[in-house]
């Protein structure tokens, strides 16, 4: 897997980037979603250049962490960047074991780093977002909430 | 005939996408007072006998004393606007019994009734401290018709309710007609306001610091906020929080629309009623409060990272779509110094008073140490 270079993987330039403290927020221009990425997650999303294996995103994220960093959590950040539509395709041939959120956890060397996590919104048009008037509500909800 | 006197002024004044001109207004006016707050100027008027629906003074024909004391307002053809093919030339000649001129976050908006006392009762639907104005040109006009003034010849009508050329509502329900014209005028509000951002939330204030619960129409805000006004909490809105370029929480203080228990229709209530106070200042978010509501959970914050509190705001934002960089550089100033919580919630009271008591005992301290450090810094 180590040897696996990610030929493709190359960050969108359609999309707005802006750094929160260690985390990044993105906003996708062709698709109106607004992503933030966690700092694992946002390390590896900035070291995606298109030339750069596993591998090696693995030891760079471990330098910056202090902390080795398996390929497996390596492996979940690019799935979920790749599910956000944040990266091109990131690898070529064989297809990647993405490993589950509980298994990456337990190849985490230390409880310090935190799983990379790529949260997504989608952002409304201002008619989505506008109140309804309280007479069109639908009746079977008004049973439902509480306010 | 007393003689009436007509300005001298000729500057035409753009209202919406026509002009009006404003030598075509009679000067009888007088300061209208509503609800304790001075409103501005009510045109005064014989009382309107008919409404000319068709008929009255041409646009561009001369005035004349008799179209000045029935109030008209008249208004001139602007380029690329066919009067006669749309409503707003006959508004023109409606005889209007009063009118209003409000400004809020930089628009200025018009409303005129051919009832007077349909006046009051629509501004009582405006959120409080919102300035009002001399006579001046409008972003937008609201022309109300009563049901009397839309009489036809069968004897039946309905009330009518026009934004611009545009009718918004026509029934024979008034309350009905002021509910439209709230909820236009908010949305209005919201969607146009250069330089601001509106994010459906409900919003109070505590201490120096802005709570913001981000959530749709339905998800339990007002119900939040009620409990926090009944806590001691300042009131500034159940359905908006306007943010300005630096991210602070401006009041939108629209009255309340609380439910009573056990009951499905909403009553409106000012935040005065609940023993509150409302906010008149900005106020820097302390807190946003992620939450819905679900019977018997119970209040169990987890703390989000700031990012999900942007998102949070981006989700509930109504023209971040419009102007995603502003709407991100402003979001996050918001959040910088706010601490975001989240949970699914039971009752509203234990939620408020778990909230309250972190926020006494952390938050405030927490956000108080960063503004000493940004100051040392």
């Amino acid at each position: 897997m180590s040897e696996r270079v990610l030929n493709s993987a190359l960050k969108r330039k359609d999309t707005i980037v802006r750094r929160l403290g260690d985390e990044f927020l993105v906003y996708d221009l062709k698709t109106n979603k607004a992503h933030c990425l966690n700092p694992m997650a946002a390390e590896v999303w900035r070291l995606c250049e298109g030339k750069t294996t596993v591998a090696e995103i693995a030891r760079k994220v471990g330098e910056t962490a202090n902390a080795p960093v398996d390929e497996a959590v390596i492996e979940l950040a690019l799935s979920g960047l790749q599910k956000a539509g944040l990266i091109e395709q990131h690898s070529t041939g064989s297809e990647p074991m993405i490993p589950s959120r509980r298994v990456a956890l337990g190849k985490m060397a230390t409880a310090a780093l935190a799983l990379p996590l790529v949260t997504t919104i989608l952002v409304p048009t201002a008619a989505q977002a506008a109140s309804p008037l309280q007479k069109r509500r639908p009746a079977r909800r008004q049973s439902r909430s509480e306010g | 005939m007393a003689a009436v006197r007509f300005p001298v002024c000729r500057e035409k004044l753009r209202v919406g996408s026509a002009v009006r001109d404003r030598s075509r207004r009679n000067n009888f006016s007088r300061p209208l007072e509503t609800n304790g707050r001075r409103l501005l100027w009510e045109t005064m008027h014989e009382p309107p006998d008919s409404v000319t629906k068709n008929g009255g003074q041409a646009a561009g024909m001369p005035a004349t004393p008799g179209n000045a004391q029935r109030g008209s307002i008249l208004w001139r053809r602007a380029s690329g606007f066919k009067p006669e093919s749309g409503p707003l030339e006959r508004l023109n000649h409606v005889a209007w019994a009063g009118e209003a001129f409000i400004t809020a976050f930089g628009l200025r908006v018009g409303v005129r009734v051919s009832a007077p006392e349909f006046l009051d009762r629509l501004l009582a639907h405006i959120p409080t401290r919102w300035n009002c104005a001399l006579p001046q040109s409008v972003d937008r006009i609201y022309s109300l018709i009563s049901r009397e003034a839309s009489l036809g010849p069968d004897g039946r009508g309905s009330h009518l309710l026009y934004a611009n050329n545009q009718r918004l509502a026509r029934t024979e329900d008034p309350g009905r007609l002021v509910e439209t014209f709230e909820s236009d005028l908010n949305s209005y509000i919201a969607q146009s306001a250069q330089q601001w951002f509106f994010v459906h939330a409900g919003v109070v204030g505590w201490k120096g610091w802005a709570i913001i619960i981000p959530g749709r129409s339905y998800s339990g805000k007002t119900v939040l906020v009620k409990q926090f006004l009944q806590a001691g909490a300042k009131y500034y809105s159940d359905e908006f929080a306007a943010l300005d370029g630096q991210g602070w929480v401006h009041p939108f203080p629209r009255l309340l629309s609380v439910r009573a228990e056990g009951c499905q229709t909403r009553t409106r209530i000012r935040a005065e009623d609940l023993g509150s106070k409302t906010g008149t200042g900005p106020l820097p978010v302390g807190l946003l409060l992620l939450t819905r509501y679900k019977a018997d959970a119970h209040w169990q914050p987890r703390v989000l990272s700031p990012g999900r509190g942007v998102l949070a705001l981006l989700a509930n934002a109504l023209t971040a779509r419009s102007r995603p960089v502003l709407a991100l550089a402003t979001f996050e100033r918001a959040t910088v110094r706010a601490r975001v919580l989240k949970s699914i919630r039971g009752d509203a009271k234990e939620t408020v008073e778990s909230v309250l008591k972190s926020l006494d005992t952390q938050v405030l301290r927490n956000i108080s140490s960063q503004s000493a450090n940004l100051e040392l810094t």
